[in-house]
C-alpha cells in the first residue's frame, strides 16, 4: 500500500495541472484575504477576522477538481489502463487516491488559512479594527479549513469515481456549488436546511468563517466536519463500487 | 498449462457481439500472433485477458488464474494496448516511474527500459510532444517494467518506422527463446509473419484459424485454378480421387490440395481441353483476405 501510495504522489505532481490548480488558487484565495483584511466592509455583528477568513476557503474548490482529474484525467488518456495492470483491486488504487489527496488537501488549505489568517489579521490590524478572533480561535480556524480542504478533495474523487467523464464531473460539480446550491437555499421548505448542511454551509460551519448569508445557523466545527466526511465517504463508496464493476475498454 | 488461455469468450457490449466463443492458447517460448481486421475484437479479448473487461461467458486466464487473482501481476504478465496511453502533460520518465513505484519495481530499471528503447533522451519530455513511434516505445517500456514471463502486445508495431519493426520482431524472438509466452496482435498478417509461432486469426469476435503460419499457407494458399471446356470433367475426377474442388460461377474450378503438375498429369491422362491452369494467389494477405472478409449470402 506504502509503494501505491507513493506512486499515486509522483502521478500527482508530475503534471502542470496540479501547479496551475494549487498555486492559482492559493494565490487567488491570499489575494482575497488581503483585500478583505485591507479594505472590505466589515459586518457588526460577525468578528472581522472570520469575514476575511472566509475567502481562504476559496482553495476548497481547487482541491476538489484535483479529486475530481484524480479517477477522471485517468479514463480520459486512457492511463486507467497501465494503472490497473499494475493494481488491479480498484479499491486500493481509490484508497490510494483518497490518502494522497487528502494530504494534498489538507497542505493546501493549511496554506491558504494558514498565510490567509496572517495577511488578514495583519491588515485588519493596520486599519485598526479589532479581528474578534482570540488565537485559539485563529488556530481552531486554520485547523478547520485545512480539514474542510482535505475533505473537499475527497469529495471531489468520489465524484469522478462515480462519473468518470472529466468535463461532466467538474461542470457538474461546480454548477452544483455555484448555482444550484445557492437556488435551493431559496426554495422555502428546504432552504434553511440548505443553508445549514449545504456543500458551502459545511465548509464555513468546519472552517468557523462567515457564510454567505450573516443569518444563517451553521453547525459547530466538529459535527460540520463529520458530516462533511460523511458525504465524501458516500461519494466515495459509491464511486469505488461503480467503478470495480465497469469494464475499462 | 498454457501460459495464456482464452477458452469460450464471450462478450457482448449492449447490441454488439464483441468477442463470441472464442478460444486459442499460448505456450511459454512462443510467438502468437493475433490477427484480425480492426473491429474483429481483438482489443476486447486482450482487455478480458488483462481484468479489465468481465466476460459474459467463458474466462480468459494467465498462468491459469483469471488476471485479477494473480499473486504478482507485474511481474507475471506485462501489456501495451492502444499504443501506450500516457498523460500528455506527464513526462515519458514520470509515467514510468510511477509505474513501476506501484509495481515495486526499482527505478533503475526505469532507466534500462529507457535505454533500451531509445527514449534516454526524451524521457525528460512531456509525452504529449512524443511521436506515435516513441509513444509505442514506452507503451513497450511499460509493459516491460516487471521483467514479466507473459507479454501481451496491441499492435505494436504502429508508427515504428522499418528499422523499428525490425528491432521490435528480433526483440520478440529473444524475449521468446528466454522462455516467455507472447501474444501480439496486429490487422496486418506480413508484420507478425516473421515473428510469430502460430497465428490465431479471428474475424467479427470468431476465430476462423489457429494453427503455425506455415501450416495455413499450405492449407489455404495451396492449389490451382483451372479454366476451359471441360473443367467440369476435370472437377468431377479430381472429387473422385478425394481432392476438395470448388466451382466458380464462370465454369472455372478452384482445386484447393493439388500442385499445378498433379492437375496437369490428370488433363493429359484424361485428355481433357482446358484453356486456363494457374496457381492460386497465395500471398500472405490474401489469405488473410480470404479468411476474413464476408462471403456473400455467408453467415456473418
Amino acid at each position: 500500500m506504502r509503494a501505491l501510495i507513493a506512486a499515486e504522489a509522483l502521478k500527482l505532481r508530475t503534471t502542470r495541472t496540479f501547479f496551475a490548480l494549487t498555486l492559482g488558487s492559493l494565490a487567488v484565495s491570499l489575494a482575497v484575504t488581503a483585500a478583505i483584511g485591507a479594505a472590505g466592509e466589515v459586518e457588526r455583528q460577525i468578528p472581522a477576522g472570520r469575514q476575511a477568513l472566509a475567502a481562504a476557503g476559496i482553495v476548497q474548490i481547487a482541491a476538489g477538481i484535483l479529486g475530481i482529474l484524480a479517477i477522471t484525467s485517468e479514463f480520459r488518456h486512457g492511463t486507467v489502463t497501465p494503472t490497473l495492470l499494475v493494481t488491479p483491486d480498484r479499491r486500493r488504487l481509490v484508497v490510494a487516491k483518497l490518502v494522497v489527496h487528502l494530504l494534498a488537501g489538507l497542505a493546501l488549505g493549511l496554506l491558504s488559512f494558514g498565510l490567509g489568517a496572517a495577511i488578514a489579521l495583519a491588515a485588519l490590524d493596520a486599519r485598526g479594527i479589532p479581528s474578534g478572533l482570540s488565537g485559539g480561535e485563529v488556530l481552531a480556524t486554520i485547523a478547520g479549513g485545512a480539514a474542510g480542504t482535505a475533505l473537499f478533495a475527497a469529495v471531489g474523487l468520489g465524484v469522478g469515481a462515480l462519473l468518470r467523464n472529466q468535463v461532466g464531473a467538474i461542470v457538474l460539480t461546480l454548477a452544483w456549488l455555484y448555482a444550484l446550491e445557492p437556488l435551493l437555499t431559496l426554495v422555502p421548505g428546504i432552504g434553511d436546511a440548505v443553508k445549514t448542511y449545504g456543500f458551502a454551509a459545511l465548509s464555513s460551519g468546519l472552517s468557523d468563517t462567515a457564510a454567505a448569508d450573516p443569518e444563517a445557523d451553521l453547525l459547530a466545527q466538529l459535527p460540520a466536519g463529520v458530516l462533511l466526511a460523511a458525504y465524501a465517504l458516500v461519494l466515495l463508496a459509491a464511486g469505488a463500487a461503480v467503478l470495480r464493476r465497469r469494464d475499462i475498454a | 498449462m498454457p501460459a495464456l488461455a482464452v477458452d469460450h469468450l464471450t462478450k457482448r457490449f449492449g447490441a454488439t457481439l464483441a468477442v463470441d466463443d472464442l478460444s486459442f492458447s499460448v505456450e511459454a517460448g512462443t510467438v502468437v500472433g493475433f490477427l484480425g481486421p480492426n473491429g474483429a475484437g481483438k482489443t476486447t479479448t486482450l482487455r478480458a485477458l488483462l481484468g479489465l473487461v468481465a466476460p459474459d461467458a467463458g474466462s480468459a486466464t494467465i498462468e491459469g488464474r483469471p488476471f485479477a487473482e494473480l499473486s504478482d501481476p507485474a511481474h507475471t504478465v506485462g501489456a501495451m494496448l492502444e499504443g501506450g496511453l500516457q498523460h500528455p502533460g506527464r513526462r515519458g520518465r514520470d509515467h514510468l516511474r510511477a509505474l513501476a513505484r506501484a509495481a515495486g519495481v526499482p527505478a533503475a530499471r526505469v532507466e534500462e527500459l529507457l535505454e533500451l528503447v531509445d527514449l534516454r533522451e526524451a524521457a525528460g519530455r512531456r509525452a504529449g510532444g512524443y511521436s506515435l513511434g516513441m509513444r509505442q516505445r514506452l507503451g513497450l517500456a511499460t509493459a516491460l517494467l516487471g521483467d514479466p514471463r507473459v507479454l501481451v502486445l496491441d499492435e505494436p508495431a504502429n508508427g515504428l518506422d522499418p528499422q523499428g519493426i525490425r528491432w521490435l520482431r528480433d526483440f520478440l524472438r529473444s524475449l521468446a527463446a528466454e522462455g516467455r509466452a507472447i501474444l501480439v496482435s496486429s490487422h496486418v498478417l506480413a508484420e507478425v509473419a516473421q515473428t510469430a509461432d502460430e497465428v490465431v486469426v479471428i474475424h467479427r469476435g470468431r476465430s476462423v484459424a489457429q494453427a503455425p503460419l506455415s501450416r495455413l499457407m499450405a492449407q489455404r494458399a495451396g492449389g490451382v485454378r483451372v479454366a476451359g471446356p471441360d473443367a467440369e470433367r476435370l472437377a468431377a475426377r479430381l472429387r473422385g480421387d478425394g481432392a476438395e474442388v470448388v466451382a466458380e460461377p464462370s465454369g472455372a474450378v478452384l482445386v484447393r490440395d493439388r500442385t499445378g503438375e498433379q492437375v496437369g498429369r490428370v488433363v493429359a491422362e484424361e485428355q481433357l481441353v482446358i484453356s486456363e491452369l494457374s496457381p492460386l494467389g497465395s500471398s500472405l494477405e490474401e489469405i488473410f483476405f480470404e479468411l476474413t472478409h464476408d462471403e456473400e449470402g455467408a453467415p456473418a
